[in-house]
């Protein structure tokens, strides 16, 4: 690492630098276009891998590795171009690079990335991608706490390498590899028995089974697992495993102290994941959060990995498995049950029957579990808001429940209360919600078990992929042609963002505010993207919009969420209408009117779910390291490389700080100074100076002025042509309102005084403008890209109050960004400081736009000196939205 | 609009481009049989003939190049779409020369695929006419 930051630093040691020690200005700018393009094209890798998790591609490993590579360089050379355009003011983001590839490589090698080597990790830190570190079980239990927000009770996961430090520590491979080859030897007859089967067999041209009979290890009978069992309960744990389940264990136990209970159960790799293992593996409940008793539990559970029906069951569905499959433990808060079972939700043998079943007892959710209760049943529609539609009360003679010095028991219930209905008929509807909602969000049947505490409060205790155990009615093959029956309503409009299959009643959105009343399970269909829906997204059956990019922002999030996704088709808003029926076929790209039960049945029954294939798992492990965004808010002291924990932070971070490098106030005094500087010359005093770093206008030569026909810039000429609207530039009427005051708000720049320059600046190139702008006390800063390609483009808007106390300026800071708001652009408000952002709009869309934002660079001049009154403030807003820009 | 089922056979030793082709054709309409391995996949030839093959170009052992020979020996109007990661100009040639309908280039838009699959479908029912 060292000899990198060295060898670098020669390398700009020889780079040009002026006499003076400075850059030329040159220089500096096609260095800042080298930085914007190694970005550009970081981030359009990043996006076309998010695409490849939207279903709608067949890709394999190669394009992982391909793209990953690709990646990766234009990544490490963003991070050069900026330490040149800086000089090397960013030397460090190269070693936080080097931290991120680490994990990343290990990735893509297979391995667990480094800061997952954690023997114990909390459910907040756990996300589904882990799954193979946590267990199956674990990361569902994580899922439903951090994505849903759902209750679950307080606990942590012992994960896969603390199983695999636990088994090397004890050399149990060893051990048990020792302990075969003497029960082969004892065996060695009736071995030679099976090779003579197996020839028989290969000589007829069955190899196959030949060959499985000499696989297997019919030799090792109950005594040898019985044995394997022990390795692992008298096994030792490793001083460092001990440290760190004795700090979880304080953490848990928190102000209860030792009358903390915890259950541990197992969640073995691939548990409740491609296989369910279900009641294959130990359970124990009501363990005292002590050390000798969670160390006990812990390796009684590792070694039920080994009991005769765990292991038949895994010789039956993973006939192939290799390595030593890792245990994975749940440890959570016990809950002080009331009554506690199980849910599923759907019926498992009559997915037409759209309801949720729940089972209930009295205590602990063991006796529903294990079927040996006459438990309650009750029926409840999947329809908000979840009406009950049937409840057969059983007879519940016995309960189990936990024992104070730990451990459970069996009890019998009072005769008068074997009939009574355990569950409150608002609890009943409450867990059947909950159980819409999880269905919803694994978009498989779920079997969940929960528990309601003596206080009435519902945990969800854990929840599975429920196996369906009918046939279903139609294969895929068959569903094509009874389709047919069903009118399509939108066909092959727009782009799939999200695959996947949708019904419920459209949701049509008119103002963001809306979203609060989006129920659940309805069909979200707005005008634009907007990151804003991540608030409904748990809820929504699909997303349909008018406009937008498979790319941006919010597509990436339906696709974390799962959530079926049609961007850009056009005309969804005015096609469809709030409150109808729709099915969306994100697969196929058509919308059906009403509810279409073939293909909801078709998504339940389809056999490969896409997210359960190795190469989708992979490239969402990937790109967790690769496109969350942390670092937002360049004015936080956190803004710093250290806290760059993807390549999207990286990616952000450097363009934040390139465009800082321009917008520096000393080197635009010697950017001005060393250049050619061009006034706008335009009919409204605007006081700006452009600087052409290629292709901005179309005079060439040597010339001091350039009129609007004479700008070239895309962007630059759209802004200008905005702030010109009629209208807009109102420097009379507001004069005449407040004189003394307006006269310092638009300070002009003067030429012969070199002091004042460098304040209203544009930086054009044909498709790019760097606007920084000084109005009075306004600072106003705007980046903008404008080609015809899509993906290039993005606008960047800035603006930072000045003069006036801080809760006017924050009040101006409102009514800006509802204006930026209204225009469609993500905007964060913090104090008097506004930043709003558009990318990947189509060019005319983007010169819209710009023209908009020119108009309000002009008009907001008035915001300032109305300050005093807000519902004057609000009505020049308001006017100003309607284009009536005249003061009244 | 019942639509003649054509046969498809689907070979690739990446088993997540078999099991996905498999699903969303199946629910196109078509009977797809997939195949993870090249000589599997010849040995399915002796015995069953298929309308269309799509098949990965880079395999171990039988590649895609063998697999259009031998399939084109046993049915000359078999319509082969060639899968590739690398769509090489040289192996291109060869391929066409040999009678490939189509080249298809991974990572591939299932739209993309379903429309060559339909193009091949039709050319299928011109030559029946």
């Amino acid at each position: 690492m060292k000899k990198l930051i060295s060898k670098l630093r020669n390398y700009f040691a020889q780079k040009k630098i002026g006499p003076d020690g400075k850059i030329p200005v040159r220089v500096v700018f096609n260095r800042f276009r080298q930085v914007l393009d190694t970005n550009n094209r970081a981030l359009e890798i990043m996006a076309d891998m998010g695409d490849k998790l939207g279903g709608n591609y067949i890709f394999d490993i190669n394009y992982i590795r391909k793209s990953y590579s690709e990646l990766s360089d234009a990544v490490f050379q963003s991070i050069y171009n900026l330490n040149s355009l800086s000089r090397n003011r960013y030397l460090h983001l190269h070693r936080v690079f080097e931290k991120i590839s680490d994990q990343t490589n290990k990735i893509l090698k297979g391995e667990s990335p480094v800061n997952l080597q954690e023997p114990v990790l909390y459910y907040r830190d756990i996300s589904w991608e882990m799954s193979d570190e946590v267990g199956g079980k674990n990361a569902g239990i994580a899922e439903l706490s951090n994505h849903l927000k759902l209750p679950v009770p307080d606990g942590f996961a012992i994960t896969a390498s603390a199983f695999r430090d636990f088994v090397e520590y004890n050399r149990i491979e060893d051990r048990i590899r020792a302990l075969k080859n003497k029960y082969r030897k004892a065996a060695k007859r009736s071995q030679q028995e099976d090779i003579m089967v197996a020839i028989t067999f290969a000589e007829a041209g069955e190899h196959e089974t030949a060959k499985e009979i000499l696989m297997e290890e019919n030799y090792l009978d109950e005594s040898f697992f019985a044995e394997v069992r022990d390795f692992f309960r008298k096994g030792k744990l490793p001083p460092y495993l001990e440290s760190a389940f004795q700090k979880s264990l304080d953490t848990l136990r928190g102000k209860e102290g030792r009358s903390c209970r915890i259950a541990v159960r197992s969640s073995a790799e691939k548990e409740d994941l491609e296989f369910s293992f279900a009641g294959q593996f130990e359970t124990v409940l009501n363990v005292p959060a002590d050390m000798k008793n969670l160390v006990r539990s812990y390796k009684e559970i590792l070694a039920s990995l080994y009991s005769p029906n765990a292991v038949s069951y895994r010789e039956l569905v993973m006939p192939k498995e290799k390595p030593m499959m890792a245990m994975c433990v749940v440890c959570m808060k016990m809950v002080d049950a009331q009554a506690s079972g199980v849910m599923f939700t759907s019926d498992p043998n009559d997915p037409d029957n759209d309801a949720v079943i729940i089972n209930a007892n009295w205590g602990l959710g063991k006796t529903v579990v294990d079927g040996r209760v006459d438990a309650d049943t009750y029926i409840v529609t999947k329809d908000e808001p979840c009406e009950i539609r049937e409840k057969l009360i059983g007879r519940k003679e016995l309960s189990v429940v936990p024992v104070p010095d730990g451990g459970i028991r069996e009890i019998s219930v009072p005769p008068e209360k074997q009939k009574e209905q355990c569950l409150s008929d608002d609890q009943i509807k409450i867990l059947a919600q909950q159980a819409v909602l999880v269905e919803h969000y694994m978009k498989k049947p779920q079997d969940i078990e929960w528990s309601v505490d003596k206080k009435g409060n519902i945990y969800l205790l854990q929840s599975r992929r429920l196996r369906m155990s009918f046939t279903a009615g139609e294969t895929a093959g068959q569903i094509s042609s009874s389709l047919e029956k069903y009118p399509v309503i939108m066909e092959k409009q727009g782009k799939i963002a999200r695959r996947g299959i949708g019904a419920g009643r459209v949701f049509i959105l008119e103002k963001i505010e809306d979203l609060r009343d989006f129920t659940q399970g309805s069909i979200l269909v707005a005008k634009h993207d907007s990151s804003q829906f991540i608030r409904i997204m748990p809820k929504a059956s699909a997303i349909i919009t008018d406009i937008g990019t498979p790319t941006s922002h919010m597509s990436n999030v339906a696709r974390e969420f799962q959530v079926p996704t049609i961007v850009n088709t056009g005309t969804g808003t005015s096609v469809f209408k709030n409150g109808d029926e729709i099915t969306v076929d994100a697969e196929d790209n058509k919308i059906y009117a009403g509810i279409v039960k073939e293909l909801l049945r078709y998504r339940i029954t389809e056999d490969i779910s896409l997210m359960e294939t190795d190469e989708f798992r992979l490239l969402q492990k990937l790109l967790r390291y690769i496109t969350p965004l942390n670092l937002i808010d360049p004015l936080m002291d956190s803004f710093v490389p250290e806290n760059c924990r993807t390549f999207h932070d990286i990616i952000r971070f450097i363009h934040e700080k390139a465009i800082a490098e321009l917008v520096d106030v000393e080197r635009y005094r010697e950017v001005l100074r060393n250049n050619i500087v061009v006034k706008l010359d335009v009919p409204i005093p605007t006081g700006i100076f452009m600087i052409d770093i290629g292709g901005g206008l179309h005079t060439t030569g040597d010339v001091k002025k350039a009129s609007l026909d004479e700008i070239a810039s895309i962007p630059f000429k759209a802004i200008v042509k905005g702030m010109m609207h009629p209208g807009v530039w109102h420097s009379e009427a507001v004069t005449m309102k407040i004189n003394d005051f307006m006269s310092s708000m638009l300070k002009m720049p003067d030429v012969s005084n070199m002091t004042y320059l460098g304040e209203n600046v544009a930086v054009i190139s044909r498709e790019y403008v760097n606007l920084s702008l000084r109005f009075g006390y306004h600072f106003n800063m705007m980046d903008c890209y404008c080609s015809d390609n899509v993906r290039d483009n993005h606008v960047y808007f800035r603006f930072v109050g000045g003069a006036t106390d801080i809760s006017k300026r924050s009040r101006r800071a409102e009514l800006l960004g509802s204006i930026l708001r209204e225009f469609n652009m993500r905007t964060n408000i913090k104090g008097d400081l506004i930043i709003a952002r558009t990318d990947n709009l189509p060019r005319q869309e983007m010169e819209e736009l710009l023209n908009n934002l020119g108009r309000l660079i002009a008009y907001s001049r008035q915001l300032d000196a109305l300050l005093d009154d807000d519902s004057v403030a609000e009505r020049y807003v308001d006017n100003f939205l309607r284009e009536k820009y005249i003061l009244d | 609009m019942a639509k003649d089922k054509c046969r498809l056979m689907v070979v690739d030793d990446e088993p997540i481009v078999c099991r996905r082709l498999k699903q969303v054709l199946e629910k196109a309409g078509y009977d797809v049989d997939i195949f993870g391995s090249g000589s599997s996949a010849i040995d399915r030839l002796d015995n069953m003939s298929y309308d269309i093959i799509m098949t990965d170009l880079k395999m171990e052992g039988v590649d895609g190049m063998k697999i259009l020979e031998a399939a084109k020996i046993k049915n000359p109007a078999a319509k082969v779409i060639m899968i590739t990661g690398f769509a090489e100009m040289e192996t291109a040639r060869e391929a066409f020369r040999k009678g490939v309908f189509d080249f298809i280039s991974k990572p591939v838009e299932i739209d993309v695929i379903k429309e060559v699959i339909s193009k091949a479908e039709r050319e299928i029912a011109r030559l029946k006419k």
